[in-house]
């Protein structure tokens, strides 16, 4: 079964030129999606969106909105029962949203959006969930996560109302065959890579639906051989994990609002200076470009596929519409174990990252992919002969100074580094940090910044020829840090891991430093930049704990140099020997 | 609590939200207030406010995150502390929605005052603010700072040897390693070259658009300054002390063509590195009239027949004992 997610759509300006979804274009959008999808050859069964249809309570845009869910449905050949909606936030009328008028404050989502469905196929319908059966062995519960709305944040649930919900389940007779869709506009299990673990609890607040916590762990145990696909938005982040036969998904927005170009010629028109004008166009654009839009793909079968679609949106000076939908690689579902004891006043601890490769864990999927992207668009991808050692020969070679050499992807890489630090559980305080080389230093010492510690660099090159003495290891400072701090863990950042030989060699240059002072020796970990995890064969990298890469799917052959033809014949194009 | 994110002045603490953007939030939006800028701000304010006044420089934000200040402004509520908020930008006193006027105002906050034209803010009790006062005090303790990391970076040799990256003889050296080692010295004097490179953008009738620095240890200098300012740059890896240009950085290629650089270095003796650097830029058809470096051996005037040069400090003022044979 294939069903597509879509949601937050946050429709505000109808008539607009620079939503995706306003009158008008919406269909060429959706055209759009619909023919990327046809090149997966995938028909679509179900379709599910979760919520924020309109903006900021503008229920005005509802009769709209059902116009763009009855095209979308039309389009991937989709009968309405077979349309799943549920409540977000932003759909309702907000200063009716009391506890006393929540029902009067949700009218205008229920009569003008909400698809009218054959009676046969609704099972039971309350002011809090509906119960669907659209197809054969498929059960859709839709639920109101936002009802009895705090200040800030998600909504409220009673046991009692938990009660029906699950006896309505249990009395479907739910076998290992069915499908159970659970549909939240709030997120209702934490996704590890998201606000949810930040170091306050601000995000989750805001985001997740605790109260809904306990109606998870009921349906979980009620209906243990079922397999169950819960979905929610809210968050603007494409994510997917799993565990057991529960699969997690969230999906980016769908629409909402661009740039809008009168604002872009106010701008102009305001502007002092051309430096000026600059900053607050990449200011105004920082806003808006950022976000994506995007959609998801469930394939549910004998192997499980979720497919994330994203509306890749050309610069700022063209119209954002002018734009395409791409697949964005994101297939990756994160598969968390859980202890036997479902029920959790927690987040889910901390999960072991993925291994993609072997040895190399994948730190993000999205910046792989940007890299990829870049090194083919940009040709920073030469094939030639770059002597990397004195019996090694790399045939390729990216241009790396070209690579990271911009202000979007530099950033990334320090912000999901810093992430990735706190996802494989190393504390700060504990890292003796040290880059390699040009850009080991610049990403290291960006992220000593963020991380609040001190950072160290060393160079790789020839020590007698290219590196004068102070390069040159042992290093005083590091010794006299390792003395005073005896640090537990030691990251080293590199740009490109080609053989290994250089990362294993400071390895253990650090590792000696560590036995002079007579200090215990660390774990040792690794970010770079670029890997080939094929290049393995050469030099072992066990002694690191893990090493991180941004992106190991570009191929870095690498030979015995005396596999290749003689200088006469064929130049060397780099020696770094 | 990142205390590198702070100066102490007499009675007062001084921070710019630039910079606990860049601590919290990273440097993909530097103009951006995000919440965890904020969370950070108000650690800063519960840990130093009792009996301080905090002074915040808004200087270059822009923007502000829905409910970014939302953690400032309770805790600005409850402490009572006097907070002077000053360079606000016009960008956010114009913002109907999201001025600083309107998130106190939603934020229940009563006890504030604004100075004519909102470009600044005191929060609790008034005082007199004197912000050209408060500016002259913070620049020269930024800079006495600086004079005082440089010190701790200088070695002293037993005998003349020659230099990093150039032929010149010298009796000791200045190293950008350790200042770029420690956070406070490598933030802190990002930032004044940072300002110092916008200056030069702002002043010049045909503004320069990439940065470029030469060397291992400019590098992280010209990275973080580059994002800082939302402007892309090139680091020629040149293998020094010997100058083997790596192939690709002298092909270069049709992008680079007219690109007007600014080069960024830690320190200026003799000038080799500059010299480099304009020797790649001739190569490429480009053009590299300006340059900011954290210190040079010399006045920036010695050098103005290849460059202008802004210096944060001339070396031989903080290092009176430093040779040079050229």
């Amino acid at each position: 079964m294939n069903i597509l997610h879509l949601t937050d759509l946050h429709i505000k300006e109808v008539d607009s030129d620079f939503e995706h979804l306003a009158k008008g274009y919406y269909s060429e959008y959706i055209n759009k999606l619909h023919e990327k999808i046809q090149l997966d050859q995938k028909d679509i069964d179900l379709i599910a969106i979760t919520g924020d249809f309109i903006e900021k309570g503008k229920i005005s845009n509802f009769s709209h909105a059902k116009e763009v869910i009855l095209y979308i449905a039309k389009k991937f050949s989709c009968t309405i029962e077979n349309v799943i909606v549920c409540p977000g936030n932003h759909d309702l009328q907000r200063e009716l949203d009391t506890i006393e008028k929540y029902k009067e404050s949700r009218l205008p989502f229920i009569k003008d959006l909400c698809p009218e469905y054959p009676e046969d196929k609704v099972i039971r319908e309350t002011d809090y969930f509906k119960l669907t059966n659209p197809k054969k062995n498929t059960l859709c519960l839709t639920i109101d996560s936002t009802r009895n709305k705090g200040v800030n944040g998600p909504g409220k649930i009673d046991i009692s109302e938990e009660d029906l919900i699950i006896r309505e389940i249990q009395a479907q007779e739910l076998n290992s065959e069915f499908l159970l869709l659970i549909a939240t506009h709030y997120p209702i299990e934490h996704f590890p890579n998201s606000g949810f673990y930040s170091e306050d609890d601000h995000f989750e607040n805001h985001h997740f639906w605790r109260q809904g916590e306990r109606l998870r762990n009921r349906i979980i145990e009620n209906t243990p051989d079922v397999n169950k696909l819960w979905i929610c938005g809210d968050i603007h982040l494409p994510t997917q994990m799993k565990y057991g036969n529960n699969l997690f998904v969230t999906t980016g927005r769908f629409g909402g609002e661009v740039f809008k170009p009168e604002k872009l010629v106010k701008l102009i028109r305001e502007a002092e200076d051309l430096p000026k004008l600059q900053k607050e166009i990449s200011s105004e654009m920082a806003q808006y470009t950022s976000q994506n839009r995007q959609a998801k793909l469930i394939c549910l079968s004998d192997q499980t596929e979720v497919i994330t679609y994203r509306f890749l949106m050309p610069g700022h000076i063209e119209n954002p519409r002018n734009g395409n939908w791409e697949t964005a690689y994101d297939r990756n579902i994160l598969e968390v174990k859980l202890s036997d004891h479902i029920s959790r006043s927690s987040p889910l601890p901390k999960t072991k990252p993925e291994i993609t490769h072997e040895g190399y864990n994948l730190i993000s999927s999205s910046i792989s992919e940007s890299i990829i992207e870049k090194v083919s668009r940009e040709r920073l991808y030469k094939f030639d002969k770059h002597i990397t050692s004195e019996s090694l020969v790399s045939l390729g070679w990216i241009t790396i100074h070209k690579l990271l050499n911009n202000r979007h992807l530099l950033p990334r890489i320090i912000d999901e580094s810093k992430d990735w630090i706190k996802r494989i559980n190393i504390q700060d305080s504990e890292i003796l940090l040290i880059g390699i080389d040009y850009w080991g230093f610049i990403i290291a010492s960006n992220l000593s910044i963020r991380l609040g510690i001190k950072n160290f660099c060393f160079s790789s090159r020839n020590p007698r020829k290219y590196d004068s003495q102070n390069e040159m290891i042992p290093s005083e400072m590091i010794s006299s840090h390792i003395t005073k701090y005896s640090p537990k863990n030691v990251l080293i950042i590199t740009d490109v891991i080609g053989t290994g030989n250089t990362l294993l060699k400071r390895l253990n240059d650090i590792k000696d430093l560590f036995v002079s002072a007579q200090i215990s020796i660390p774990d040792f970990y690794a970010i770079t930049v670029l890997s080939d995890s094929m290049n393995e064969k050469f030099t072992s990298l066990k002694d690191f704990k893990i090493i991180g890469s941004f992106c190991d799917g570009i191929r870095i052959p690498i030979i015995e140099k005396k596999r290749m033809p003689d200088e006469k014949i064929l130049q060397t194009r780099i020696d770094l020997t | 609590m990142k205390e590198f994110t702070i100066l102490k002045l007499t009675n007062a603490i001084y921070t710019e939200m630039r910079v606990l953007i860049w601590c919290a939030n990273g440097l993909s939006f530097p103009n951006l207030i995000e919440h965890d800028a904020s969370q950070l701000l108000s650690e800063i304010i519960q840990l130093y406010g009792e009996d301080n006044i905090i002074y915040l420089n808004f200087i270059n934000i822009t923007q502000i995150d829905d409910h970014a200040l939302d953690s400032f402004i309770r805790i600005a509520l409850k402490t009572k502390k006097q907070i002077v908020i000053y360079n606000i930008s016009s960008q956010i006193k114009d913002n109907p929605e999201k001025s600083l006027r309107k998130l106190l105002e939603i934020g229940n906050l009563k006890e504030y005052h604004f100075c004519p034209e909102d470009s600044y803010l005191i929060l609790g009790k008034h005082i007199t603010f004197n912000q050209k006062s408060l500016e002259n005090k913070v620049q020269f303790l930024k800079k006495k700072k600086l004079e005082q990391w440089l010190r701790e970076s200088f070695t002293l040799y037993s005998s003349k040897r020659r230099m990093l990256s150039t032929p010149i003889m010298s009796n000791g050296e200045f190293d950008a390693k350790k200042i770029i080692t420690n956070q406070d010295s490598f933030l802190w004097t990002t930032l004044l070259i940072s300002d110092k490179v916008e200056f030069i953008i702002s002043n010049s009738a045909v503004a320069p658009t990439k940065l470029m620095s030469v060397s291992l240890r400019s590098s992280p200098f010209t990275s973080c300054v580059a994002q800082i300012l939302s402007l892309d740059f090139d680091i020629i890896d040149h293998f020094g002390p010997n100058f083997n240009l790596i192939e690709e950085e002298i092909s270069g290629d049709v992008n680079s063509k007219m690109v007007r650089y600014i080069y960024v270095g830690d320190f200026t003796i003799g000038g080799t590195e500059i010299k480099l650097a304009q020797l790649f830029c001739q190569l490429n058809k480009c053009i590299l009239k300006e340059g900011v470096v954290i210190g040079s051996a010399l006045e920036t005037k010695e050098y103005s027949n290849f460059i202008d040069l802004e210096s944060l400090i001339v070396l031989s003022k903080i290092k009176k004992t430093v040779k040079y044979k050229f």
